[in-house]
């Protein structure tokens, strides 16, 4: 449905983006960020294949090998397996496991929410109730007590966090929908007839892009996160799968001897959840100045 | 007021209501529901099971199985540990005091310098301080609780040997001065989140403060920079905290589950893995319960206190 009054009320999306992308280039930080996850995502998806160690290879005679001494240039872990072999291996894993989780999040929430928002009533009252009672659940225990009940495997790990986590993200797609669907584009489509789910999609999400793109850029940093939690206290992904989390699983009882087996990992982590909360400050900033808060 | 609180309170009763559907969907996931500790010990053939099953009336349908557990649970019967029989009340009871004692002391060190920190971002706005204080606060928010514990113990237990590696106290010596002394690196640690959320929001509330009319008219009245400071802005800017304290709650319960599991402290998170790692199901659901409600509690009384403490919002309530 291209009639004159949705055009109109769309924003104008090539002029957009590029004052947006000019905003968002202004963040350095942000700029930071993305440069960060645009190096480690490469060196995650090639630095395996340049490497002379494979990530399983035990080599015993190499155990414990210290960082920045031998051939091994982050050092080995209690099997001789190379250090950075398992932390780009891991970084494959980790990272896939946020996009994936968060993607799945983005569904649920996005679904909740312009259900909810669009309909309100009773419908929607019931569901932003449900919004609010998942919440109540602190992330952590309600991620390991499921996770004891289902298996290991990576793909239910993810599902496991998606569905720990769209609940902001319904939150925030039910606020915008509510305020847009009294908008007169919105009126003017349904009175021309439009079914439902094209109002919804055609018409209402695309306007409330923004806070959705940033709430998907902080849900990856938020999933990278639960991964790591739940794979170093033991319930996510299983070794010899290597993950962020559960390289760190152990690191504990060799924090004395080998501590380069605790900093290298932790250390992925943090700048891979840092570098995506900057972009989603960016992000927010560049796509609607409004949102800033400050 | 009244009509505010009367509100709220059926909201939140009606918020358990939910949460408890949402646990006893849960508790039914698990391999061979409520049976599932018979189930796994296998000397019980099928038989058994089912005849068991009739007994504790799992063959009942569903919702009056539901309603059965939430009155028993209203009652305070949650069940008993698979591990030593103990109920499960009785055994989050033994350990709620010390991760209470952990969450209140970081909460108070998180709230000092995290008010400090925002105050100063927002007076001297965009100023290098600023700047750091931002970053800083971000870098917090995306370090793992776990790995920042790892490296505290590191470099203050392994290294300067400054401070215990874990546990709540020296055994036999239960001393004030040996509890602070266990207290700190756990309590530094489970602080840091908190102290970034802390100064965020501490410096966007005082920046929504500075604006308004009765501080320019403070100013123009010849009242002392100072005072202003303290009596008119902070003052003002410090009640939102009371709802953000309320909101932060969850993150800080996960939190110190992680934070208890690195420093090896006996509260409700550690025995919460433990029990995972049993699969004493009781306990794991019981605590679920326990947090959930103590969440909800938790944001209804920020809610209710905020209203006590803001006489503004008492006239036309929500």
């Amino acid at each position: 449905m291209s009639t004159a009054a949705a055009d109109a009320a769309l924003p104008r999306p090539a002029r957009r983006r590029d004052s947006a992308l000019r905003r968002f280039m202004r963040h350095r930080l942000a700029v930071f960020g993305t440069v960060v996850i645009g190096l480690l995502a490469l060196a995650c998806a090639v630095g395996p294949y340049l490497l002379p160690f494979s990530d399983t290879e035990i080599d015993i005679m190499q155990r414990f090998a210290p960082p920045f001494s031998g051939a091994h240039l982050l050092g080995t872990d209690p099997l001789g397996r190379d250090i950075l072999a398992r932390i780009l291996m891991a970084g494959r894993i980790s990272l896939s496991v946020g996009f994936a989780a968060m993607a799945i999040s983005m569904v649920i929430g996005i679904a909740v929410g312009l259900v909810a928002g669009y309909y309100g009533g009773w419908l929607g009252t019931v569901l932003m109730r449900f919004v609010d009672a998942m919440l109540c659940f602190p992330s952590i225990f309600l991620l390991l007590a499921v996770s004891s009940l289902i298996g290991p495997a990576v793909g239910s790990i993810i599902l496991l966090i998606a569905v720990t986590s769209w609940m902001e993200v319904a939150r925030i797609v039910e606020a915008q929908i509510r305020a847009l669907k009294a908008r007169d584009f919105a009126v003017a489509a349904e009175a021309l007839g439009a079914s439902d789910a094209r109002v919804m999609t055609r018409e209402l999400l695309p306007n409330a892009i923004a806070p959705i793109v940033v709430a998907a850029t902080l849900n990856v940093a938020h999933a990278i996160l639960a991964e790591s939690y739940i794979s170093f206290l033991g319930y996510g992904i299983q070794p010899p799968t290597p993950s962020w989390g559960n390289m760190l699983d152990n690191a504990q009882s060799y924090l004395t001897s080998a501590p380069w087996l605790a900093i290298f990992p932790g250390a992925a982590i943090t700048l891979a959840v840092t570098s995506f909360n900057f972009i989603g400050d960016g992000l927010r900033d560049a796509l609607d100045p409004r949102m800033g808060g400050r | 007021m009244g009509g505010y609180v009367g509100k709220r309170l059926l909201q939140a009763a009606g918020l358990l209501l939910i949460v408890s559907v949402i646990g006893f969907a849960i508790l039914h996931m698990a391999p061979g529901g409520p049976l599932s500790q018979f189930a796994a010990g296998g000397d019980m053939t099928q038989e058994d099971l089912d005849r068991l099953a009739e007994q504790l009336g799992l063959n009942r349908p569903l919702p009056v199985q539901y309603v059965d557990w939430l009155w028993r649970m209203l009652r305070g019967d949650w069940g008993a540990s698979y591990r030593d029989g103990q109920p499960v009340l009785s055994v989050i009871g033994s350990h709620i005091g010390a991760t209470l004692e952990l969450m209140l002391t970081s909460t108070l060190l998180a709230m000092i310098i995290g008010a400090w920190v925002g105050i100063l971002g927002a007076i001297r706005r965009y100023s290098l301080f600023d700047a750091l204080a931002t970053i800083g606060a971000m870098v917090a928010l995306s370090i793992p609780t776990f790995w920042f514990g790892l490296v505290v113990i590191y470099v203050f237990s392994v290294g300067l040997g400054w401070l215990p590696a874990g546990n709540r106290y020296t055994i036999g010596d239960e001393s004030l001065a040996d509890r602070i002394h266990h207290l700190i690196g756990p309590c530094i640690v489970l602080a840091l989140v908190s102290t970034a959320v802390w100064s965020r929001y501490m410096r966007s509330s005082m920046l929504d403060v500075i604006h308004q009319d009765y501080i320019r008219t403070a100013r123009s009245k010849g009242i002392p920079e100072r005072r202003i400071l303290i009596h008119h802005s902070v003052r003002n800017a410090l009640l939102p905290m009371i709802t953000i304290t309320g909101l932060h709650l969850p993150t800080l319960l996960s939190g110190a589950l992680v934070t208890e599991t690195v420093f090896t402290w006996p509260g409700m998170g550690r025995l919460f893995l433990d029990s995972i790692s049993y699969r004493d199901y009781p306990v794991v659901m019981g605590i679920l319960m326990f947090t959930a409600v103590l969440v909800l509690l938790g944001s209804l009384l920020a809610d209710l206190l905020y209203h006590v403490a803001d006489p503004r919002l008492g006239a036309h309530g929500a």
